[in-house]
């Protein structure tokens, strides 16, 4: 598994794309489809339902297949109490190596949103 | 054409699946950790395009000494409308969610077997799915998902992954603070009863696991490569057979 980026997003109200992150060669292996992944710290989000758009492009960016979900804090305790973290992740079946991954947000307010994305082939 | 992957999301949220094919079929599973003692199944999730239904029958575990639950549901939407699916799952205290579409699966009819098990407030590191009944036909597509929880619990409990003989979709090893989740998939060419078991590493008492296995159909005539290989030899080696194809 690879990291493509750890950091923080600046989601804004409404609607934002974010800076494509290149894949680089290799972490797709042969013959693999590419599972990217996202973990998202629960307590980060605004009340509202926040939605987060994972893009794969396997022709240099110009073009992506999308896959979404959608958050809604506060998030009630999960197990052990705490708030969850929260996941998304999108594969897609075909083995084209995907060239760039993107990110997209659909916020009801401004928040900081600290994220780890991290992709593996399958 | 046989079965085939055509694309899944994951995740804790409402999920959505864009430019999914017409004639598809989609599979939901979803994981949950109640913080109750209750074990009835988990609602069918709702479809902005579509209807969703239960494939698996059987309740969930009992787990912390029976103030929790853990429980795994197998949903599916047959010949799938074309376009944007976003589908809304039951809320629970922690969850896991898998959406997948699949191509190359019949249009009607196409859950076939299905059966699950569980195991209640018992130190394990094993979950099986129970065996399904010997399948209709050969090509299918088979579903697998564990629901796994305890009372403290492991950020990682360790599982094997992937299942002997699946692909994994959604693995999450955490029944620390989440529900430990397995949701994987593999694809069949021979008729037969279908089962898999869950293992892991890292055990205590009163861990509840449900798991669930699920076949599916394949549309007609979708031969495997594996199986089409053979009637190729077959023609080869055999001129009365290939003269039929020239």
């Amino acid at each position: 598994m690879s990291t493509l980026f750890t950091g923080s997003l600046s989601v804004v109200a409404g609607q934002k794309s974010y800076t494509p992150l290149p894949v680089s060669g290799g972490i797709q292996g042969l013959g693999k489809s590419l599972q990217v992944s996202i973990v998202m710290t629960g307590t980060a989000f605004p009340t509202g339902t926040t939605t987060l758009t994972i893009g794969l492009s396997t022709d240099g960016g110009a073009t992506y297949r999308e896959a979404s979900g959608s958050y809604t804090a506060p998030f009630p305790p999960g197990k052990g109490g705490g708030v969850p973290n929260q996941t998304l992740g999108f594969t897609v079946g075909d083995t084209t190596t995907v060239t760039h991954v993107r990110l997209s947000t659909d916020a009801p307010s401004t928040f900081t949103l600290p994220v780890t994305v991290t992709a593996v082939g399958v | 054409m046989g079965i085939a992957l055509a694309q899944s999301v994951t995740g804790t949220g409402n999920l959505t699946l864009n430019g999914v094919v017409s004639g598809n079929t989609l599979i939901a599973e979803q994981s949950s950790f109640r913080n109750s003692a209750t074990t009835t199944a988990i609602a069918v999730p709702t479809d902005t395009n579509g209807t969703f239904v239960g494939s698996i029958a059987g309740t969930g575990a009992l787990c912390a000494a029976s103030t929790g639950a853990s429980i795994v549901g197998v949903f599916y939407a047959v010949n799938a409308a074309s376009g944007t699916h976003t589908l809304t799952f039951e809320a629970n205290s922690s969850n896991n969610k898998t959406l997948s579409e699949f191509s190359g699966m019949a249009t009607a009819s196409v859950l076939d077997v299905s059966t699950s098990s569980k195991t209640d407030n018992s130190d394990i590191t094993s979950q099986v799915t129970g065996t399904t009944g010997t399948t209709a036909q050969a090509d299918e597509l088979i579903i697998i998902g564990l629901a796994l929880a305890t009372t403290v619990g492991s950020s990682d409990v360790t599982f094997t992954n992937p299942v002997s003989g699946f692909t994994s979709l959604n693995v999450v090893p955490n029944d620390l603070s989440d529900i430990a989740t397995f949701h994987a998939y593999k694809i069949v060419a021979a008729t037969g009863t279908q089962a898999a078991t869950f293992n892991w590493v890292v055990h205590e008492a009163n861990m509840g696991a449900h798991a669930a296995i699920a076949a599916f159909k394949a549309a007609a005539g979708g031969a495997t490569q594996a199986q089409i290989w053979p009637s190729i030899q077959q023609g080869i080696l055999n001129p009365m057979i290939g003269r039929r194809y020239v």
